[in-house]
C-alpha cells in the first residue's frame, strides 16, 4: 500500500470533501427536478408529495453542515491546530449533525423507506464514534495546555 | 490557590525580566507566564534556577492563598 505524505493526505481529504459537497448539490438539484416533474415513486401523490420532498431536502442539511465542518477541521489540521478548542468544537458539531441525521432518518423511515432504519443506525453510530473521538481530543487539549503552561 | 510572587522578588533584587530570563535560561514569554500566575506547573529545575539567581527559597516565590 503506497504511503502518501501528511500534507498530501490532508489535501486528498479536502478534495474528497469537495466531491462530497458537489454530490450533495447534485442530489439537491436532482430532487428539485423530480419535485418539479411530479415524480410519484419518490414523493408519493397529492399533498403528501410536498412533505416527502421536504423530508428529503431536510436529510441533506445535516450532511452539508457536517461536510462544511469537516473542511474546517481539515484546514485546522493543515495549520497544525489539531489540539485546540476549535477542533473540539468542529467534532462536536459533526457528531451532532450525525445524531440529527439519524433522527431525521428514523422519522422518514417510519413513513417511507424501511432502509432508512439502517441509515439511521449508521449515522447514529458514526455520531457516537465522533463523540468519543471528541472526548479524547478534548482530554488531549487539556493535557497540551498543561504541558504548554509548565515552565 | 498558589500565587507566584516572582515580581516581588525581582523588585527586591532589582532584576529585570530580561536579565532573569538570560540567567535562568528560559524565554521571556515563559517567565511572563510564570510571573502573571498563568502557569499550570513549575519544573523543579526551573524553580531551582530561579531561586539560585534570585538568592531566595521557593517559599519566597510561591505562596498559598485561600480562594475567595
Amino acid at each position: 500500500m503506497p504511503k502518501i505524505s501528511k500534507n498530501a493526505s490532508v489535501t486528498l481529504s479536502l478534495v474528497c470533501c469537495g466531491i462530497g459537497f458537489l454530490g450533495l448539490i447534485a442530489i439537491a438539484v436532482m430532487l428539485t427536478v423530480l419535485v418539479v416533474r411530479g415524480d410519484t415513486f419518490l414523493f408519493g401523490e397529492g399533498t403528501a408529495r410536498k412533505w416527502m420532498a421536504l423530508r428529503y431536502f431536510l436529510l441533506l442539511i445535516p450532511v452539508g453542515v457536517a461536510n462544511g465542518f469537516l473542511v474546517k477541521l481539515l484546514l485546522l489540521v493543515r495549520n497544525h491546530l489539531v489540539f485546540t478548542d476549535k477542533a473540539v468544537s468542529c467534532l462536536r458539531t459533526i457528531s451532532w449533525c450525525c445524531f440529527i441525521e439519524a433522527a431525521l432518518c428514523l422519522i422518514t423511515a417510519r413513513v417511507f423507506f424501511p432502509a432508512h432504519y439502517a441509515a439511521a443506525f449508521v449515522a447514529g453510530f458514526l455520531g457516537l464514534v465522533l463523540r468519543v473521538v471528541k472526548n479524547v481530543i478534548e482530554e488531549a487539549v487539556a493535557l497540551k495546555a498543561e504541558n504548554d503552561f509548565t515552565i | 490557590m498558589i500565587e507566584v510572587n516572582l515580581d516581588v522578588m525581582m523588585a527586591k533584587r532589582r532584576m529585570s525580566l530580561n536579565e532573569l530570563s538570560d540567567r535562568v535560561g528560559i524565554t521571556i514569554a515563559n517567565l511572563s507566564i510564570l510571573k502573571n500566575n498563568k502557569a499550570k506547573a513549575v519544573r523543579f529545575s526551573t524553580l531551582d534556577a530561579i531561586c539560585r539567581e534570585l538568592n531566595c527559597t521557593p517559599g519566597d516565590i510561591l505562596e498559598y492563598r485561600e480562594e475567595t
